[in-house]
């Protein structure tokens, strides 16, 4: 009994001297932040066994490209399409709604393994969607440089 | 009891008893994301910060703007809300403004409108006064060095009389007369002399002046000092302070105060009640007040010395300097049936030029929303 109950204190003293006040924060891997592409969906809320829950299954780009505006100013052309309903486990297609946001950076993204702050982020701004149609997307920075972007999708 | 009876009369008992109890609903609040709609339908922090997300750099790439290397000066004239919507319009122009200042790098210049006006009356009234003082000290050092004076071989005696209202009812500038004529006697060391206020005898020359208001019509105040000094008389003599209508027709336009047996009789009540109630004729006129200082010859009654400052100028707000004026408006187009609502948004702001009236610049946004309500409530 009282060795019983010295091995419970010392595994007690054990466990508290490996609490801490702060954790520190592990970085994003660089693979993975190198492979991020330029125009990206937000994981979705949860993964299922069948099917599929992202809005990168509904969704295709037309094209993409960041051009200056006649003021000098970057602008990023997104054209995005929905081709929902496109699997035999999923026939139904669907309008839907999504949020679409620009992130503008000094430099281009791709194959970058380190992000710097962006010169600019627009809001998220929705667009609605009809099954089958492409939307055509504007977005311009009111700050010139931008070497790179960043289009960021989401459902909300 | 049996044991079986027994489980059973127990489980039920709890069952009874937890089936009371209730999470009460309790208030939550968090912050949430600024962009995400909470409810649905009608105009939210989405359509406001979109809609100044993609005018500013609209604005900031016009050429006018662009190109240009001096500060663009812009007015904000209230947006219009045409929708079915109560909508803080204000909103959108103040998240304009924000992003066109932080982003502008000074090259787009705002006037404070509406904020800070108090403060900022307040302030140049306070600098006004070091301004007068400064202007009668300056005028008062010409005066003892003009001509005039230092030609003169003997004493010149100069008197004050009041000042003439060119077109300022209810106000004068005796007092800055006051004050010049003490400065002119302290410059002048002896040379120039006043005779006691209110006197003219064997005076050389007559210090006077024009107040002026830089207006077409008369300007002026109901001096409430003046009033209590008639009220005051008239309550000493016994008489009565009623004001009646006069019902004879008279001649003569305006407001006159005409004392006949021991009431007050106005000819034009309706302007009197307009002065009673109206607090703008109570507060001094918002206008550039001038004074003309005049030396004037007591024998030929010439005017031998003549010096023009401005008093007070009148406080604007600054937007005559505007180079552009920005508006908007919101306007919607509704559609309901069976507790379904459409609604059809356009937001639309312009740039115009104040002169011409011409818009120079416009762009819209534009969103349909479609929100359900109960039938019941309809």
């Amino acid at each position: 009994m009282k060795n019983k109950l010295l091995f419970f204190i010392m595994l007690t003293l054990i466990s508290l001297c490996g609490c801490k006040s702060t954790y520190n924060l592990e970085p994003e891997s660089a693979s993975d932040l190198a492979a991020e592409g330029s125009v990206v969906v937000v994981r979705p809320d949860r993964y299922v066994l069948f099917g599929t829950r992202s809005a990168a299954d509904y969704l295709r780009i037309t094209y993409c490209n960041m051009t200056q505006n006649a003021g000098g100013l970057p602008e990023i052309k997104l054209g995005i399409k929905n081709v929902s309903g496109n699997h035999w486990w999923d026939m139904g297609s669907e309008d839907f709604t999504i949020y679409v946001q620009a992130v503008f950076y000094k430099e281009p993204l791709k194959g970058q393994s380190t992000r710097s702050a962006p010169i600019f982020k627009t809001n998220k701004q929705a667009v609605f969607i009809k099954r089958g149609k492409t939307q055509d997307l504007s977005f311009i920075s009111p700050v010139k440089g931008a070497g790179g972007y960043q289009i960021i999708i989401s459902e909300d | 009891m049996s044991c079986k009876l027994m489980l059973i009369l127990s489980t039920s008992a709890l069952v009874v008893i937890f089936s009371g109890c209730s999470t009460p609903q309790v208030s939550s609040h968090g912050i949430v994301d600024i962009d995400s709609e909470v409810i649905e339908g009608g105009i939210g922090s989405n359509e406001v910060r979109t809609v100044a997300q993609k005018m500013c750099p609209a604005i900031l790439s016009l050429p006018d703007i662009a190109n240009s290397n001096s500060v663009t000066r812009i007015a904000i004239s209230p947006m219009k809300n045409s929708s079915r919507f109560i909508v803080n319009t204000n909103i959108f122009m103040k998240k304009l403004r924000l992003d066109l200042n932080r982003y502008s790098k000074g090259k787009i210049r705002f006037f404070s409108q509406n904020n800070a006006r108090k403060t900022r009356h307040r302030i140049l009234k306070n600098r006004r006064e070091n301004h007068v003082e400064a202007s009668l000290n300056d005028i008062a050092k010409q005066f003892v060095q003009s001509y005039i004076v230092t030609s003169s071989k003997k004493q010149l005696r100069l008197a004050t009389i009041p000042v003439l209202s060119t077109n300022l009812v209810g106000m004068n500038a005796d007092s800055m007369i006051a004050t010049l004529r003490s400065k002119i006697a302290g410059k002048s060391k002896g040379k120039v002399v006043f005779t006691m206020p209110g006197t003219v005898n064997k005076a050389d020359y007559l210090l006077t002046g024009q107040f002026i208001a830089d207006s077409i019509k008369k300007e002026g105040i109901v001096n409430l000092v003046d009033y209590i000094k008639v009220m005051n008389k008239r309550i000493k003599e016994g008489k009565s302070l009623e004001v009646y209508e006069r019902t004879a027709a008279t001649k003569n336009s305006g407001v006159q105060i005409n004392l006949v047996n021991k009431e007050i009789f106005l000819h034009k009540p309706e302007l009197f009640r307009q002065i009673q109630a109206s607090a703008n004729l109570r507060a001094e006129p918002n206008v550039t007040k001038k004074l003309n200082l005049l030396v004037v010859n007591a024998k030929d009654k010439l005017v031998v010395f003549e010096k023009l400052f401005v008093i007070e100028k009148k406080i604007t707000d600054g937007t005559a300097k505007s180079n552009l004026i920005l508006s908007g408006e919101i306007t919607s187009m509704t559609k309901k049936q069976s507790g379904k609502i459409a609604d059809y948004l356009l937001i639309t702001m312009q740039l115009i030029a104040p002169e011409s009236n011409e818009v120079l610049w416009e762009d819209g946004y534009e969103v349909k929303k479609a929100s359900v309500t109960g039938i019941v409530y309809q």
